[in-house]
């Protein structure tokens, strides 16, 4: 059994929680079960307990026996249940386990249920009595002792900028530096994710190719760059704020009129959508993710492309994050139509895009990585079903998921994000 | 007391304590905060969002769960549009019986058989599917029960058959007050549910593009 003050604990968040948008979605669900299709789990596990319902009830049960009249009453009728060892180990198991937050089934419930809120409150309520899976905790931890999620140190960090600039000076014939560190008065700051730095250069080598190309006014931060926030993963509203105020300190003291951010899908819906709700005040610069300016320098010719340079055929996975939670769901298809000769879309798309399954902070949850990979099994018949050769996608975490589901599928399909794309693509120097 | 006072006084006191019952359930939810969304520069209105989000229910090809099941969105509309006609009868029977004209009768008796018929196989699939069972209480099972007899008896007092008559405004005062407890409650919720989903969704840009 949790012990009293835990259990008061919890159901003290769920009912700091309770607004009227999350008492709504407890009312409105009928158990129609039309929902369960839209879920990766179940469409791909077939587990009658991973039906987005089922998964929701974990906690709207809890809701019900301290919430709901009849519930409080007549508890068994409804299903209501207290907040024990047992429902503890359900809650557990579905929040960090088996719901990537994903909300397709929010766009496919009739009655408009926000299954997503429910679950988001339930890993609230698990993070305030610290039930948090280790993995994810400790990137939320190492991000707010070092303002990022890998602990890249200041040095590592200018000696991995300069060396990258170096590579591209020599690539684009230039002099430097092409990745402007601390510039002041100019018009974009531009946040990266930290594995740019440390593992995978090619996409931070390609932004910064394309802003260069397009003449854009840009700069890094060395006192904030890290474009992730896990507790937004870990719904501990605390640590997310804190970590969207670097973001607006550093942006202050630059100057700077607006914050872009690297592929990146849980980063963009957080800075863009959720930081200026924590910090309960709009930000006075705007927030764009990269997709969107790379979008206009096509449109207004300040990058020119050569889509023959990409002879394979691509196709496009959506970040949810970023597309059914983000809106980015134009932009990188006319980048596509634009960068690539072969663009096949995959069936469903955009908004109904099915989830990776790396989303909801899965990746850094491996306690979880067996039914992670059998979740993915729609998206890997999907990109199959395309006869694709590459996938892009436009986020870090579907990017390492895809590799992972490429190659336990056996699909042989590499996975890059769509800057990589464009700076493949981009004619340099201009042609006469 | 005549039987058609007592009629009138079950129905209008089960009226009465549903409307109580949920006006009571309204003061709690707008007793609760509404989150408020401040990200700055919106992609969309709010407004255009919020038709998008009622339209879809009107407008099964919009969604894929309703596009896929076909079917059950029917069955859906069939079931609810029985319903409702048979909330409406327990009305014009009790206060209005000359409008029953007999082509009235005949239309009403259609579709109140025609939604009994798809209340059964929402049951059968409910008790049947293992998928539907794991998300099912009592409540579920008693609540559809309770609408299917409320159909069939309302199916016998179209036939004039007396005790048919009775039992069905019996289980209409019943219905009435037992609604607002059980998830029939649903239908005063779910247009805030809408709401909220086509407004998030819109200033995001992700649905409601005009």
């Amino acid at each position: 059994m949790p012990n009293p003050e835990e259990t008061t604990e919890a159901l003290r968040v769920l009912g700091q929680r309770l607004t009227r948008q999350l008492e709504t979605s407890m009312h409105a669900c009928t158990h129609c079960g039309l929902c369960n299709d839209a879920c990766h789990y179940y469409v791909s596990i077939r587990e009658p307990e991973l039906v987005p319902t089922y998964k929701a009830d974990r906690l709207r049960n809890v809701w019900k026996r301290n919430h709901d009249w009849l519930g409080q009453i007549w508890p068994w009728y409804v299903g209501a249940r207290q907040l024990d060892d047992e429902v503890i180990r359900q809650l557990w198991d579905t929040a960090w386990g088996s719901c990537t937050m994903c909300g397709r089934c929010v766009f496919n419930c009739p009655m408009g249920v926000d299954t997503r809120l429910i679950i988001s409150t339930a890993r609230a309520m698990l993070n305030a009595i610290g039930l948090v899976p280790e993995g994810l905790q400790q990137t939320v931890d190492v991000h707010l002792k070092t303002k990022n999620n890998m602990g890249v140190d200041d040095a590592d960090f200018r000696d991995t900028i300069q060396w990258l600039d170096e590579q591209l000076c020599d690539e684009l014939e230039v002099g430097g530096p092409v990745i402007p560190l601390d510039k002041q008065g100019v018009r974009v700051m531009y946040l990266v994710n930290p594995r740019e730095v440390k593992f995978h250069p090619l996409t931070l080598m390609a932004a910064a190719k394309i802003m260069f190309v397009a003449g854009e006014s840009w700069t890094m931060s060395t006192d904030y760059w890290d474009v992730t926030n896990y507790a937004f993963f870990s719904c501990d509203d605390v640590a997310a704020r804190q970590i969207g105020l670097w973001t607006l300190e550093a942006a202050a003291k630059l100057g700077v009129q607006e914050v872009w951010m690297s592929e990146c899908g849980h980063g963009y819906n957080a800075l863009r959508w959720e930081a200026e709700n924590w910090l309960g005040q709009p930000f006075p610069f705007r927030v764009r993710g990269f997709v969107e300016p790379m979008a206009e320098y096509i449109r207004d010719g300040r990058i020119l492309l050569d889509p023959t340079r990409n002879p394979l055929p691509v196709t496009y996975h959506d970040p949810c994050n970023q597309g059914r939670k983000g809106g980015i769901l134009k932009e990188p298809r006319y980048i596509l139509s634009k960068a690539a000769i072969d663009f096949r879309e995959m069936l469903p798309n955009r908004q109904n895009s099915y989830c990776c399954g790396g989303g909801g902070g899965m990746l850094s949850m491996t306690e979880f990585a067996q039914r992670r990979i059998a979740a993915s099994k729609i998206k890997a018949e999907q990109v199959k079903a395309t006869e694709a050769k590459i996938i892009i996608t436009s986020c870090h975490n579907c990017l390492d998921q895809l590799t992972e589901v490429s190659r336990r599928y056996g699909l042989g399909t590499p996975v890059k994000n769509l800057c990589e794309l464009v700076a493949d693509a981009i004619i340099w120097p201009p042609e006469p | 007391m005549k039987p058609a006072v007592l009629q009138h006084l079950t129905h209008e006191v089960g009226t009465a304590l549903l409307v109580l019952l949920y006006l009571l359930r309204l003061i709690v939810l707008f007793r609760r905060r509404q989150a408020r969304d401040i990200a700055s520069n919106p992609k969309g209105e709010i407004w255009h969002g919020t038709v998008d989000a009622f339209v879809t229910l009107v407008a099964p090809w919009k969604m894929e769960s309703t596009r896929k099941h076909w079917m059950r969105y029917v069955e859906f509309a069939v079931f609810h549009l029985g319903v409702f006609a048979n909330i409406t009868l327990s009305f014009v029977l009790a206060y209005a019986p000359d409008g029953l004209s007999m082509p009235v009768r005949r239309l009403a008796f259609a579709v109140l058989a025609a939604s009994l018929i798809a209340g059964g196989l929402r049951l059968y699939r409910r008790a049947y599917r293992a998928e539907m069972r794991v998300i099912s209480s009592p409540d579920d099972y008693v609540a559809l029960v309770m609408v299917l007899l409320f159909l069939l008896t309302g199916l016998m007092s179209l036939l004039d058959w007396g005790p048919g008559t009775i039992a069905y405004f019996v289980i209409a005062a019943f219905f009435l007050v037992y609604e607002p407890f059980s998830k029939i409650r649903h239908y005063i919720y779910y247009p805030f549910a809408r709401y909220f989903y086509g407004a998030a969704s819109a200033r995001r840009g992700v649905i409601g593009q005009y």
